[in-house]
């Protein structure tokens, strides 16, 4: 079993998780540097306290979260059989008919002037169809979105899983955390206006406690001029208006300098906005390098070394 | 954006003017603005100003109306809170309207109350705006309907999120934010404290200003450090953020603009006084030269505002036994050693005298 760093030790010694609050940290990332072990730490300080903590996921299955997790002494499936973690797998079958179209009759579910593109995803769907069908039978606790292979309005209706998920888990007063990574699939592949994804993500905070967002951070995504594409604009847009209400901005980005052999990157940590009223603990800025290997995941100070 | 070079000729006029019109301005006593727009940044967000808005508006009793797109802790001492979420313009107007207007009761007292709408994020007020050439109502029409005479609009504009443009933008339309700047009569950007000062040390040395934030450039990188975080060199992580730094301009009714640099401070700057607010330039971080005069003693004062662990200066014994000493050889230069340079020396009863090598 490896080390991680706690929420404590990343965000500063008088930052608290509050239960009633609508919380929120926005993690960022480049490409090369992975923001897993954030999310595995702020998931092990959750689960291990006992709280109930919805993780939606548009980008990787549970199958990689489940291996990552015991790398880093984190028995996933175990809470997901107790019931304090819920997965909602937003991946497999984003682009799948959905279950509950299937159940009907397929000249109905499928659109006819579809028909061309339809037969190049039959192979996959019958493949896959199986293992939920008789999961679902013996209560499979992992949830799917799926939003169809094309866009309709009705389609964003499978969201609302994610909302149903926490008001049943919020119902009893104490309001579940929530993880969402790969918000902009949604944006660049599923093709929703970013207003949607972000009235969504509004209305999810209010009912969750601290919400953790990951999103890339790549130049390319953020740097934006007038002449940007609406793919660059929106997503820009996206990270930004959540960046303007988050209590804490964790971005994690290569080292300046180069490639060290003992240095993973460069972990930011800023204040947002969200963080300055009156309640919550205080987000301690800070910069720091950290170093993720086999024995875990280290941050230190510029300068202490590796060692 | 930079900010001005400290100006002595006329800063003791601005000291009185335009402290008093910002102060003013910030009670919002006598509704001297109706529209004050509050432009922000990742770096710097308008919260610490508009909580100091609803602080000095709460001891006036005015009647707070908060209208929250994004905002879902709002500030405690609010009077009504409006969700402005997924609703339309015309929705809004009627609510706003609802919560301006005096309720029923006692209307003698009521026609006098002041009300203040603040406006967590235009943002998505100019996206519902832009959405639908069809609508009824644009935002420049929304926000006068809702400016009665009692009734004053403090909005807070994100200048660094993207815009989208809808597909209906009619390309002779004003951009949103220039009608936004147009319209307001109070203009205040907000920055942080400690990016305004790293950017003055370096304008001081001749050296190109740092950039911040998505400025910076860095890959990967979304925000400074220093974002948020205030200036204070006695009080706490949280005390410290209430600070910022921001340029106001304000459009006085004849026509005649006043633009200045004010520093919120996070605490009262003496005791004598509550003020928080000051220019920007009476500060000791920005304009280092002010350091002197209030400490009094000159260059004393400064070295001893410096960052030392020992002290440099002298007490007024240590200053009058100073002057006491006598200096060794001092006769040598009155008396007879001006002749011929020679050298006095008194032999002890410790020295191996020797008469033939050793002579004075």
């Amino acid at each position: 079993m490896s080390k991680l760093p706690t929420p404590t030790e990343i965000l500063g010694q008088s930052f608290q998780f509050l239960p009633q609050e609508s919380q929120l940290l926005l993690i960022t990332s480049v490409l090369g540097t992975s923001p897993s072990w954030l999310t595995y730490s702020l998931l092990h300080h959750s689960l291990t306290n006992g709280e109930n903590v919805v993780f939606v996921s548009f980008i990787n299955e549970f199958a990689y979260f489940r291996e990552g997790g015991k790398r880093h002494g984190l028995d996933l499936p175990s809470h997901l059989k107790k019931g304090t973690l819920t997965f909602i797998d937003g991946f497999s079958k984003l682009f799948l008919p959905s279950v509950a179209s299937q159940a009907q009759p397929i000249t109905s579910a499928l659109p006819p002037s579809r028909v061309g593109v339809i037969p190049s995803r039959g192979p996959i769907a019958p493949r896959q169809i199986p293992p939920p069908q008789s999961a679902a039978t013996s209560t499979d606790p992992i949830k799917y979105i799926s939003l169809g292979p094309s866009l309709s309005p009705s389609a964003l209706k499978q969201l609302d899983v994610i909302k149903s998920t926490l008001q049943r888990l919020g119902s009893n007063g104490v309001r579940p955390k929530l993880v969402i990574e790969g918000l902009e699939v949604l944006l660049a592949a599923a093709g929703i206006d970013v207003r949607v994804i972000e009235d969504m993500v509004y209305d999810l905070r209010e009912i969750s406690s601290t919400t953790t967002i990951l999103l890339p951070s790549d130049s390319v995504l953020l740097q934006t001029s007038p002449s940007s594409t609406p793919l660059e604009l929106s997503h820009a847009n996206l990270m930004i208006s959540l960046g303007h209400t988050a209590d804490a901005i964790l971005s994690l980005r290569f080292l300046d300098t180069g490639v060290a052999k003992d240095i993973s990157g460069v972990l930011k940590v800023t204040r947002g906005a969200g963080n300055l009223g009156e309640t919550g603990g205080v987000v301690e800025e800070k910069e720091m390098l950290y170093y993720e290997s086999d024995t875990g995941v280290r941050i230190f100070a510029r300068g202490s070394g590796g060692h | 954006m930079t900010a001005p070079q400290a100006n002595a000729k006329t800063v003791q006029y601005r000291r009185t003017h335009n402290l008093l019109l910002g102060t003013r301005l910030l009670s919002q006593r006598g509704a001297p603005s109706p529209f004050t727009l509050i432009l922000d940044s990742l770096e710097q967000s308008s919260t610490p100003l508009v909580e100091e808005y609803i602080s000095r508006a709460k001891l006036l009793r005015v009647n707070i109306i908060y209208l929250s797109f994004t905002t879902l802790r709002p500030p405690k001492d609010v009077t009504k809170i409006i969700k402005g979420r997924g609703k339309s313009l015309e929705a809004l107007q009627r609510e706003i309207a609802a919560a301006t207007t005096p309720a029923s009761g006692g209307q003698s007292e009521s026609i006098k109350v002041q009300n203040i709408v603040i406006i967590d994020s235009l943002n998505h007020l100019v996206s519902i705006s832009s959405e639908g050439a069809g609508l009824k109502m644009g935002l420049s029409s929304f926000l006068v309907s809702i400016l009665e005479p009692s009734v004053t609009i403090i909005a807070t504009y994100h200048t660094d999120i993207p815009r989208i443009s809808a597909t209906t933008h009619n390309a002779y339309n004003p951009d949103p934010t220039e009608l936004l700047k147009y319209l307001c009569t109070t203009l205040i950007t907000v920055y942080s404290p400690s990016h305004i000062f790293a950017q003055k040390r370096a304008l001081d040395k001749s050296l190109p200003p740092p950039s911040f934030g998505l400025d910076e450039g860095i890959e990967g990188s979304l925000t400074s450090l220093g974002s948020n975080t205030g200036w204070c060199e006695t009080c706490g992580i949280n005390e410290k953020s209430r600070g910022l730094i921001y340029e106001l301009e304000h459009r006085r009714m004849s026509g005649r603009g006043v633009s200045e640099w004010f520093f919120l401070l996070c605490h009262a700057p003496s005791k004598k006084s509550k003020e928080r607010l000051i220019l920007l330039e009476d500060h000791p971080a920005y304009n280092p030269t002010i350091v002197e005069s209030p400490s009094g003693n000159g260059s004393g004062g400064a070295v001893e505002d410096s960052n030392l662990t020992f002290s440099l200066g002298l007490t007024a014994k240590q200053k009058s036994d100073r002057e006491g000493v006598v200096l060794p050889y001092f006769d040598a230069q009155s008396e007879e050693g001006g002749t011929g340079g020679r050298i006095l020396y008194v032999p002890g009863r410790e020295d191996d005298w020797d008469d033939e090598e050793d002579e004075i």
